[in-house]
């Protein structure tokens, strides 16, 4: 079957190309749904394909939607928008009935506006259906209807969704299709709109519910859960900026990869987005910062403190900052949102900062199928992603939205509290598709940036922080002692060897030997009395 | 020089248009109007872009168009009291 573009590129979708070409759609919705801006978004997309309108209007004045058009269309060029037509169909208050009348003028007047190449479009149905008292104005109607579909003429209609006078659904049998619009209240302040094909005749067509928003550009409809899922290219890899953390990803991660940064309050998740965007943007990435948790401001000051600037970055449009309220609209139209801002920028990289703010406005089951979808759209496009999650455990990796599954990097930062001060650690839960490090390294923040130290094992296992100096300094302490032990062991031994040789007095030989004890005994000493004084030193140093 | 200048629009003579045009016979024979009218009958069959320019949203529609202000009656005209009304044609 024939289709004609909707004006809205994921209707389109939907529906497998667009409205029936030669036959009569209904948009069906209470008011305010959003029925005549479809109409007029279809009306501008007919126009600017060359198509005339016939637009039959029962409820706004031809100069308001003329208006409306003008402002939501790209420009229009006159030419275009002679091929526009309004048939003013308001029913006159002042007007009184007496006796029967005939609807035909409606069907005539369409005839004599239609031109070659025409589509019309009547808003709305149910404002028609005022003037129907008897079955003889429904009969001219079902004429009205069919004469449009013998000839091959496009109908576009709107009706409301209260049950019309004569009870039966004329429209929903007449109509090849019926597309239903309806707002749903979430919550108790947040309301989200929503499409639904109730029907199409001949043609397979998605049969979700789809959120959409309006917004000054028309309607953004997102049908991505019919997206198919695309596979990863393996071989580029991207660096984080760091290289020990390159490292313990197996060569940094994959490009078109999702990366969930997860840890709790304070572990630098976000310095760490920051490090990484910073990286991406200097390689030429083009980068979009969503931050749900702090303004542009903020954001731009949290990066100068580890040296870096977004400022110059913003400026030279490497990197898009948004920094956007929770609360302020519903979750799917952050999603949509956010996919509207990823298609108008085409960003290659996108962190989302973080992905617990969208818990204020939605159950952990929500944000989870909300991520799911919007990680569809980024595989689908090859855009690497970066999650950050607040992660109230200390102990366990996953957490209230589990998102673990969705993910292919996982980098997991934590502060443990031991004797008296925070060690920063982090780790690679997980990384697919490569060679992942299993250690847990410790690492510093400073207005340098990010350094990740060596591991150290001391006693056996993994010392961080002062006790790691400590081990250190210990360990240092018993090499030179066991090696200065030695030297002194050879010397004896030189010594017995030469008297051997020579052959010397006994008494002497265990004078000498007193004494050597005695050395040793008091190199004892002094090893560990120098040692405690190094533990003091480097004590001092580390408070500081 | 006709007081009442008065326009039935109609689409085909069909049942209900012929029944307007009776009941209009009859009313330009009441004494309100008698002799003082100028009645025309217009087919928008023959004339579809009047229905148009008249903004017609259903027929029979009587339209009087002088004197102003302009007045619209919709329908078959059955009830003559209420088209003399509706035209504003009642005398005081």
């Amino acid at each position: 079957m024939d289709k004609v573009s909707t004006g809205i590129v994921g209707l389109d979708k939907v529906l497998g190309g667009g409205y029936l070409a030669s036959r009569p759609t209904v948009i069906k919705g209470d008011p305010g749904t959003g029925k005549t801006i479809y109409c007029l978004l279809f009306a501008i997309e007919a126009l600017r394909s060359g198509k005339s309108v016939c637009f039959v209007t029962c409820d706004e004045s031809p100069e308001d939607l003329l208006s409306n058009i003008k402002t939501i269309s790209d420009g229009l060029t006159d030419e275009q928008i002679k091929n526009l037509r309004f048939i003013d169909y308001r029913i006159n208050p002042e007007e009184d009935a007496i006796g029967d009348y005939e609807l035909t003028p409606l069907l005539l007047r369409i005839q004599t506006s239609l031109q070659q190449n025409g589509v019309v479009v009547i808003d709305s149905l149910h404002t028609l259906l005022e003037l129907v008292t008897h079955s003889s104005h429904y009969v001219t109607l079902q004429r009205l209807l069919n004469w449009h579909k013998q000839n091959g003429v496009l109908l576009l209609m709107t009706m409301g969704m209260v049950p019309n006078k004569f009870g039966d659904k004329f429209e929903e049998y007449y109509a090849d299709c019926v597309i239903e619009l309806s707002q749903k209240m979430k919550s108790n302040y947040l309301m989200t709109r929503y499409l639904r094909v109730k029907k199409m005749r001949r043609t397979k067509h998605g049969t979700n519910a789809y959120p959409f928003m309006l917004n000054s550009n028309g309607v953004s409809l997102l049908p991505i859960t019919s997206i198919e899922l695309d596979r990863l290219d393996i071989n580029q890899r991207q660096s984080t900026g760091i290289a020990e953390l390159d490292t313990m990803l197996g060569g940094g991660y994959l490009c078109g990869s999702n990366m969930l940064i997860a840890g709790e309050t304070g572990t630098a998740k976000t310095l760490l987005a920051t490090k990484m965007t910073q990286t991406a943007v200097a390689n030429g990435t083009k980068t979009m910062f969503v931050s749900f948790e702090q303004s542009d401001a903020n954001l731009i000051a949290t990066s100068t403190s580890i040296g870096i600037d977004f400022e110059a970055m913003i400026e030279q449009r490497g990197l898009i900052l948004k920094a956007v309220n929770a609360q302020e609209m519903g979750l799917e139209e952050h999603l949509i949102r956010i996919i509207d801002l990823c298609e108008q920028h085409q960003p290659q990289f996108v962190v989302l900062d973080s992905v617990t703010s969208l818990l204020d406005i939605g159950s952990a089951a929500d944000v989870k199928s909300l991520l799911s979808r919007f990680c569809s759209y980024l595989t689908n496009r090859r855009i690497t992603a970066c999650f950050v999650e607040l992660i109230h455990d200390q102990i366990s990796d996953d957490n209230p939205i589990c998102i673990s599954s969705l993910i292919d990097t996982m980098i997991r930062l934590r502060r443990i509290e031991t004797n008296g001060e925070f060690y920063r650690l982090m780790h690679v839960v997980k990384s697919r598709g490569s060679a992942t490090s299993n250690q847990v390294r410790e690492f510093y923040v400073s207005d340098t940036g990010f350094r990740i130290e060596r591991p150290y094992i001391g006693e056996g296992h993994m010392v961080f922080g002062s006790e790691k100096s400590q081990q250190m300094i210990l360990n240092d302490e018993r090499f030179n002692k066991l090696s200065n032990k030695l030297a002194e062991i050879n010397k004896t031994l030189e010594l017995l060897e030469s008297y051997e040789n020579k052959g010397i007095d006994e008494r002497l030989l265990t004078v000498e030997r007193a004494k050597i004890d005695l050395l040793e005994a008091k190199y004892n000493a002094e090893s560990d009395l120098a040692t405690i004084v190094r533990v003091k030193q480097s004590n001092e140093e580390s408070r500081n | 020089m006709a007081k009442y200048h008065l326009k039935l629009y109609i689409v085909g003579y069909t049942p209900v248009a012929k029944r307007a045009i009776d009941n209009l016979k009859a009313i330009c024979q009441m004494p309100s109007l008698k002799d003082e009218y100028q009645a025309e009958i217009i087919n928008l069959l023959e004339h579809p872009q009047l229905a148009e320019d008249e903004k017609i949203l259903a027929t029979p529609l009587l339209i009087r168009e002088l004197p102003e202000p302009i007045r619209r009656v919709l329908g078959d005209l059955s009830d003559h009291e209420r088209v003399l009304v509706g035209l504003d044609l009642y005398e005081r």
